[in-house]
């Protein structure tokens, strides 16, 4: 840290005179130059006095017309080569640095510090509050914390920084202190994130270790980024993911159940407590197992998976004219319960005025239910319905044991059945709901289709949701749903352990459910108290 | 009166009471502490209903819960509902 230049000690010593108290408050001891120019202006003579008050007066004049940060007087000054703001950002920027600095000394055991200081290295010049918008919440709160205690010090500090400090005329000095360090600790004051770990921060401290690990390996938004259906997946990286997902299996695991484990005791373990798919959890091998045969059944939870980072892909490419979402698969299941309250009641059953509340009450629980998934509210990374043109949703047609793939384009207000044209007789029942009103119902002829023999109808409605989500032309024939079902298990396994591995956490930027207007209490004993 | 009222404020603030809902509408409330694990909940409702707990799936959200989560850690508030899945597959044609 340099001291002030020669040429504004005169000055410095006439203007730190009167103010003795306010001294040992805000400036270091041990700042070895200071003591010495202190020492140098106590011995100063009186006949300097006249020209000290002359200066502090009209030093003051200027501290009161300048509203915010005291350094506006700076840009009087002709040494300082920077413009006002240049200034009094960089001064913070040093301070900034300073109170960093002091806060990783303080808590050098908290990882986000150490990623908040690179972090914070690297944006130096950048305007504060670009500077403290890029330093993580726990350094902010322990800022807010350790501000009370230290403020004067690091005001000390970052002064000295900035080689100013002694130029400064109290009354400026005060000012600059009495505006700036409550302005900081108001703008710093935030709420706690619900993710407490950045998901950016690594294990180490130092920050090229940092940037070395990113090299690496490159972090995935999603499962499937930088990979689309219409690429080819290197056949080495299925080998891989092959030979992970046999290790351990049992002899005769082909001819287990589905509920049944198809790995050896203990070898099913993944190696961590288990991968966080947000919309699902997989701790065991089992899961992968399953979504990578080719005999088995798509199950609820794969299918939701998979549209889960289909989702999250339309979400994160926002710059792309055409948009969609993906509804869960459980969405049916509240139009069908809309429905068959709001449609099938037409019986002559007289509901007294208690039971038609009731009724009432019930159905409009669900169309509150479909109003927020439509909104956007109730499903991960999804976006509402207003801003987007077509809406995918996975149909679990239960009494015939298959997925179907309903696109609503709400555009063109048609409803496309894709992979449907052969199953249409038995799937009528489950489409007179959609048949009512507004839309037209098409069903695509010419898809591709499964082999009648095939359980794969599951990675079709996915493979066939990405192909329509990415507007590529579905191949009409040869989609190979074997070879698919093992591109989006590799995928997901490899995203997965990579996140487990890291301690990657998924950030929610979904909006809060709002909180129903409709609440039921039911009588106080039919709730069933758990102890 | 068995209708829809307004939040009532008698029961003590670490209890929640949760709605658990099954895919064809049935609902079965449950009184909860904030801390206990969900797991208790999901063994009581399919106890009472009868179903294996590996049959179905609990949705909050849309996301599937675990049993060692707790209202707590999810943020659950006062008549947030459950909803209980049977768990779907589908291959092919029956």
């Amino acid at each position: 840290m340099e001291d002030s230049p020669s040429f504004s000690l005169g000055l410095t010593q006439l203007d730190t005179n009167p103010v003795v108290e306010f001294v040992p408050g805000v400036f270091d001891y041990e700042e070895p130059n200071f003591v010495e120019n202190r020492s140098k202006f106590r011995n100063d003579p009186n006949k300097m006095k006249d020209i000290r008050k002359a200066a502090t007066e009209k030093s003051k004049k200027e501290g009161e017309k300048s509203s915010r940060l005291s350094k506006k007087d700076d840009s009087g000054r002709p040494r300082l080569p920077k413009d006002v703001k240049g200034c009094s950002e960089d001064n913070a920027t040093a301070s900034l640095d300073a109170f960093v600095e002091f806060v990783v000394n303080q808590n050098s055991n908290n990882t986000n510090v150490g990623t908040s200081t690179a972090v914070h290295v690297h944006n130096d010049h950048m305007d504060v509050e670009g500077v403290s918008a890029n330093i993580g919440p726990a350094t902010l709160e322990c800022l807010v914390a350790v501000v009370e205690n230290q403020k004067l010090e690091n005001d000390n500090v970052g002064t000295s920084n900035m080689q100013l400090p002694l130029e400064f005329p109290d009354v400026v000095v005060a000012a600059h202190q009495a505006a700036k360090t409550p302005a900081k600790v108001t703008k710093r004051i935030r709420t706690r994130s619900k993710v407490f770990k950045s998901p950016y921060t690594t294990e180490y401290a130092s920050s090229s270790k940092a940037i070395e690990d990113q090299i690496e390996e490159q972090k995935q938004q999603f499962a499937f980024d930088g990979f689309l259906i219409s690429d080819t997946m290197p056949s080495s990286v299925i080998e891989e993911f092959k030979q992970w997902v046999e290790e351990g299996l049992l002899k005769f695991h082909v001819k287990k159940k589905y509920d049944d484990d198809h790995y050896k005791v203990k070898s099913s373990l993944l190696g961590f407590h288990e991968i966080d798919f947000v919309v699902s959890h997989a701790w065991i091998k089992n899961w992968f197992y399953l979504m990578s045969q080719k005999n088995t059944c798509s199950n609820d939870e794969h299918i939701d998976v998979i549209f889960y980072h289909l989702r999250k892909k339309s979400k994160l490419k926002s710059d792309q004219d055409y948009r969609f979402t993906i509804t869960n698969y459980f969405f049916k299941n509240y139009i069908d319960k809309a429905y068959s309250r709001c449609y099938e009641d037409d019986t002559d059953t007289v509901l007294t005025t208690q039971q038609d509340y009731a009724e009432s009450a019930r159905v409009a629980l669900i169309e509150e239910a479909i109003t927020y998934i439509i909104k956007g509210y109730c499903m991960s990374s999804s976006l509402p319905w207003h801003q987007v043109d077509k809406v995918y949703v996975p149909i679990n047609c239960n009494r015939n044991f298959h997925w179907v793939l309903a696109v609503i384009a709400l555009k063109d207000r048609h409803i496309h059945w894709p992979n449907l044209e052969t199953y249409r007789d038995k799937i009528t029942q489950t489409t007179q709901i959609l048949n009512e009103h507004l839309f037209d119902v098409e069903y695509v002829q010419h898809s591709m289709q499964q082999e009648c023999d095939s359980v794969g109808c599951g990675v079709f409605v996915a493979g066939y949701a990405e192909y329509l989500s990415e507007e590529i032309n579905v191949p009409s024939d040869d989609f190979e749903a074997e070879y698919h079902r093992m591109c989006y298990a590799t995928l997901l396994q490899k995203y997965g352990i990579q996140k487990a591995k890291k301690g990657y956490v998924s950030e929610n930027d979904d909006p809060p459910r709002p909180k129903s207007r409709i609440i039921q209490i039911p009588d106080d004993n039919a709730i069933v108290c758990i102890e | 009166m068995s209708g829809v009222t307004q939040e009532d404020d008698k029961k003590p603030a670490d209890h929640i009471n949760l709605k658990v809902k099954s895919q064809d509408g049935n609902e079965v409330f449950f009184r909860i502490k904030r801390s206990t694990q969900l797991k208790k909940l999901m063994n009581a409702y399919c106890d009472r209903q009868s179903i294996d707990l590996n049959a179905i799936a609990f949705l909050f959200d849309g996301r599937r819960l675990r049993p060692d989560q707790t209202p707590d850690e999810l943020e659950m508030d006062e008549g947030d509902e459950i909803d209980a899945m049977l768990h779907q597959t589908g291959g092919s044609l029956a």
